[in-house]
């Protein structure tokens, strides 16, 4: 009785050190796993290839982008990007539908400018969205 | 007293392994890396993902052969290999001219001509190579559509000697980033990177799966300002390619005339298709059939499919807004417009 008595009282504390050891590993793994970041979108804007600038979606602004090239004059309105204006030749940026959703692309190929959406969130990126745009 | 350590001995067995098995995952994946590069090349704007044990080095090495490739074919580089050909009217092809030739005469043989690389002087003529566009004389267009019906390409596989017919001139601009995306591919898998996104100027291919084992999501822009999207295709180790008329057109008169000329007739192809979508897991044959079904139109296009439906599928829309797609990608293709599935 007694000795039975002693081993579920033994069962129960190796239980509670299994369990701490259990909490504690779940601490150290939980860093290596959570990427947790703020979500939420910008656009990274390239000039040949090189990151020139970063605009909040979040924020109604416009940046003018200036080179030997000609200039491109970026607009983001209601989560919305688009080229407002620009010199160069043909015009595809200027005339692009603005963009919003993650992966989505405007170029100006003259000016060799690229803008990007981009979401912070890669974890959530890869739910269901958009990777590419066959065009 | 045994029985108490070996409790002991287990749980600290089981502290060690979990521990371990953590670190080595951790250790595994930090070597996996995902790096992305964009550039310019081919008049477009390209840009190369790829996930795996060293992605940067691949993914450059992927970028300097498309570069390379940019020059190797381009038809106005008097050191090009295609203006040799074309000057002199014979060659000895290197390999990529021996893989674009070959498999522009089985696209061309496969689609009855709609697909031709001999079209190059009648784009010439329209000024779609230089950019200085201009609507031809009709009689100067049927001269050369009756030149291009009787042109011929012929490579002999064994001394790998090239001839065109007299008057010939050819151009892989139909076809160079559906090749370029095909050396893509064949670098990256020698690299052995399992999971990457090539997307040459939107000539799309989804190589494996994401990182997180999930498919690529690539979507299809539609020529319509209405909707964004004509829809989305989850795929894996796929070709995704879009012919259209809005990608390249200029206006005269009034009249819009855009890039895809039909080769029976000269003039920008009037088929009813708006914009095409050809899905395969070969590139360069994809790039091909984007421009043929685009020239062909439905019907024709659909009687192409059921003979080679083990080589490609296709999405299509028209110009009155309806959307097809071909039975193959049924399960992969969602979108927000309701389309008809064209079956076997």
């Amino acid at each position: 009785m007694s000795s039975h008595q002693k081993s579920a009282s033994k069962l129960l504390k190796n239980d509670i050190v299994l369990l701490a050891i259990l909490v504690v590993v779940a601490l150290i793994l939980f860093p290596m796993v959570a990427h947790s970041k703020k979500p939420g979108a910008y656009a990274l804007v390239e000039l040949d290839g090189a990151e020139y600038a970063t605009l909040s979606l979040g924020n109604d602004t416009s940046l003018t982008v200036t080179t030997d090239q000609g200039t491109n004059t970026i607009v983001v309105r209601n989560h919305e990007v688009s080229v407002e204006s620009a010199n160069c030749p043909d015009l595809i940026c200027v005339n692009h539908a603005s963009i919003s959703l993650t992966g989505e692309v405007i170029v100006c190929l003259p000016h060799k400018l690229v803008i990007t959406i981009k979401s912070d969130n890669p974890a959530k990126e890869s739910e269901g969205s958009i990777d590419a745009v066959a065009e | 007293m045994i029985r108490k350590n070996i409790k002991y001995y287990a749980l600290a067995a089981l502290v060690i392994i979990t521990v371990g098995v953590a670190l080595c995952l951790r250790l595994w994946g930090g070597t996996e890396t995902t790096y992305e590069t964009s550039f310019f090349a081919m008049d477009t704007y390209m840009s190369v993902k790829g996930t795996g044990k060293n992605a940067q080095g691949a993914v450059e090495a992927v970028r300097d052969a498309v570069i390379g490739l940019d020059g190797d074919l381009s038809v106005t580089d008097s050191k090009s290999l295609v203006y040799e050909l074309n000057e002199n009217g014979s060659c000895t092809a290197d390999s990529d001219m021996e893989y674009l030739i070959d498999k522009s005469l089985f696209a061309r043989d496969m689609t009855g001509g709609a697909f031709n690389i001999c079209i190059y002087p009648i784009m010439r003529e329209w000024g779609f190579t230089t950019g200085e566009f201009k609507v031809p004389e009709a009689s100067v267009l049927s001269a050369l559509c009756n030149e291009l019906a009787s042109s011929e390409v012929t490579l002999n596989t064994q001394d790998k000697s090239v001839r065109l017919s007299d008057g010939t001139m050819i151009d892989f601009g139909g076809i160079a980033k559906g090749y370029a995306t095909k050396v893509a591919v064949d670098i990256l898998n020698g690299k052995h990177i399992k999971s990457a996104l090539i997307n040459l100027g939107g000539n799309v291919y989804a190589l494996g799966q994401k990182p997180d084992g999930s498919l690529w999501n690539v979507a299809v822009k539609s020529p319509d300002d209405s909707m964004k999207y004509l829809g989305v295709l989850s795929i894996s180790d796929k070709a995704v390619i879009t012919s259209g008329g809005y990608e390249r057109y200029f206006e005269e008169g009034g009249v819009t005339y855009h890039h895809i000329i039909d080769p029976a007739t000269g003039y920008p192809a009037d088929s009813g298709a708006k914009s095409v979508t050809v899905v395969s897991s070969d590139p360069t044959l994809a790039d091909a059939l984007s421009t043929a079904i685009f020239v062909m139109g439905r019907d024709k296009a659909t009687t192409l499919w059921r003979k080679n439906s083990s080589l490609f599928d296709f999405i299509y829309f028209d110009n009155s807004g309806n959307l097809y797609i071909t039975e193959g990608i049924k399960d992969e293709f969602s979108s927000e417009i309701s389309f008809e599935i064209i079956e076997k």
